[in-house]
């Protein structure tokens, strides 16, 4: 058996974690400092990214901006999915009007622009961490609520589910440990594409303006600012444009890898 | 008093004509280690029966009305968590799909122990596997340590139907309903399954309702009758006397449909 998606995506995936990983304690040079005598040098070995318009290196604010969208897309991650999972699965087992009402105002959600609805819950609420994880997590609700009901609405029919109602198991195990298990299939490849999803949407609302604010390093924002120097400084906007480029195949590929070796 | 007495039992469903009822107006009662068999072909209200008396008939699909008595309770006045006490304790239900009714995630022995987990939380898990291995073994499962380790999807149709049966005598029930368990199943395994729910209903004194179509496994495994015809109780008595003299129309092509080594000469 060759799984070549496992293997790139393990590798691919195993580097990028470890690098953030160690950004979270340690980076070759601060991600703040400013070094004048440093501007805009190019891609060298003791820059590996080259350094931006202030002199900070671009290799280190990376690791941290990195850092900083991983944490935010796991947390938005895991805050969509189980608000996501409690509500589709009473919406997916009982149906009824209260399913009914619920799924219309996932639809609603959905319809609006994500980056959107998440610029007015940060502008009335404040810029910050939380909020943009909270209004992330929140707007990420849908997508996973619609695909685990599907999956109980499905599942609670069937003969296994009868049965075990039959042996008098209580409702919250039958919901959660007789039928979530029997959802992976489908959640774990909608809690990859969700943490994509999350990492776009975290560098779109940085480059915006709205997300992680200076001088703390993001990704979208180091596009944003790199913008500017695209002729003179190519490396800045590719360090950081690679990046998120490589945060997000890793993952696919390693989910990928992840489905094609079930289904073998 | 009798174990379970079914009381004038009448089912509509909602999408059925108004005048149309799955199950009209069944009454019957079964003593205490007693083998009723339910005879009638597909779609007579056997398995709607059934479900009635597990409770399972959810009430936006089906009217119900009549009275449904297990060892003396109500069975419709019983709210949701009483009867979740009932079910899988006193009374435990086995269906035809032996394939679909087990939970592909869980190994085999788990999910036999599933009705102890719910209802004997007194009971250690060693004290639970030795039940869940010896229910195995006298649903007929010999080798059971090795076959609770594993998954479904391993094991074959008649394998699944013992580990139904399996997981349906665990917790010792007084009363267990079989819905067509053997009609999926060749028939060397019908023999098999019945000896078995003889030796069970010998050993342990474990009332059992089988609902089948087939009068010839009837014949072998039960004492009392009842022969439904939409949704009705055409004919019941001793299978004896039943098969020696069926006084129904219905009954008598029942019985005729039996294939037989000298039909056909």
């Amino acid at each position: 058996m060759k799984n070549r998606y496992l293997l790139t995506g393990g590798i691919l995936s195993t580097l990028v974690t470890s690098v953030i990983v160690t950004g979270y304690f340690w980076t070759p040079y601060s991600t703040t400092a400013m070094n004048a005598r440093e501007k805009m040098q190019p891609p060298s070995l003791s820059h590996w990214f080259g350094t931006d318009n202030f002199g900070r290196d671009v290799f280190s604010r990376v690791m941290q901006g990195a850092g900083c969208s991983f944490l935010i897309a796991v947390l938005v991650v895991l805050i969509g999915c189980f608000a996501g999972v409690v509500i589709g699965s009473l919406c997916g087992y009982f149906g009824g009007t209260a399913d009914l009402i619920l799924m219309r105002i996932c639809d609603t959600i959905t319809a609006f622009p994500a980056i959107l609805l998440a610029l007015v819950i940060i502008s009335i609420a404040g810029s910050s961490v939380s909020n943009i994880v909270l209004a992330l997590g929140i707007l990420f609700i849908p997508s996973f609520a619609r695909v685990v009901r599907t999956q109980y609405a499905g599942i609670r029919d069937l003969n296994y589910i009868k049965a075990a109602r039959l042996e008098g198991v209580s409702v919250p195990r039958i919901l959660y440990a007789h039928i979530l298990p029997n959802t992976l299939p489908v959640l774990v490849p909608a809690m990859t594409i969700g943490f994509n999803n999350a990492v776009l949407a975290e560098a779109s609302m940085s480059f915006l303006g709205i997300g992680i604010q200076p001088p703390m390093a993001s990704l979208g924002s180091m596009l944003k600012d790199s913008q500017n120097y695209l002729t003179s400084a190519p490396w800045y906007a590719l360090g950081a444009g690679f990046s998120i480029v490589l945060l997000i195949l890793s993952f696919s590929l390693l989910s990928e890898g992840i489905q094609v070796s079930r289904n073998e | 008093m009798s174990l379970l007495e079914v009381e004038n039992l009448r089912v509509h469903f909602h999408d059925a004509a108004p005048d149309r009822f799955a199950v009209d107006g069944v009454s019957f009662s079964m003593e205490e280690g007693d083998i009723l068999g339910l005879v009638g072909e597909s779609g007579t209200g056997k398995t709607v029966t059934s479900m009635c008396i597990g409770g399972l008939l959810p009430r936006w699909k089906a009217d119900t009305q009549g009275s449904i008595r297990l060892d003396g309770t109500e069975i419709f006045d019983c709210s949701q968590k009483e009867l979740n006490e009932i079910l899988g304790k006193e009374l435990t239900v086995v269906f035809q799909e032996p394939m679909t009714s087990f939970n592909p995630v869980y190994r085999i022995g788990r999910q036999i122990g599933e009705s102890l987990y719910v209802h004997r939380k007194d009971l250690s898990q060693s004290q639970r596997n030795e039940l869940i291995l010896d229910a195995m073994r006298r649903a007929g499962l010999y080798e059971a340590e090795e076959i609770s380790r594993r998954y479904p999807h391993e094991l074959s149709g008649g394998m699944l139907q013992r580990a139904m049966i399996a997981a349906a005598i665990v917790t010792n029930p007084k009363l267990l309903i079989a819905d067509e368990i053997t009609t999926a199943l060749d028939v060397t395994m019908q023999a098999r399954i019945i000896d078995q729910l003889k030796r069970l209903n010998r050993e342990s004194g474990m009332s059992i309702l089988f609902i089948s179509h087939d009068m010839h496994v009837v014949n072998r495994l039960c004492r009392q009758v009842i022969v439904m015809q939409r949704g009705r109780i055409v004919e019941s008595g001793l299978t004896k006397e039943i098969f020696a003299n069926p006084q129904h129309e219905y009954t008598k092509r029942l019985i005729a449909a039996i294939p037989s080594r000298y039909s056909g000469r």
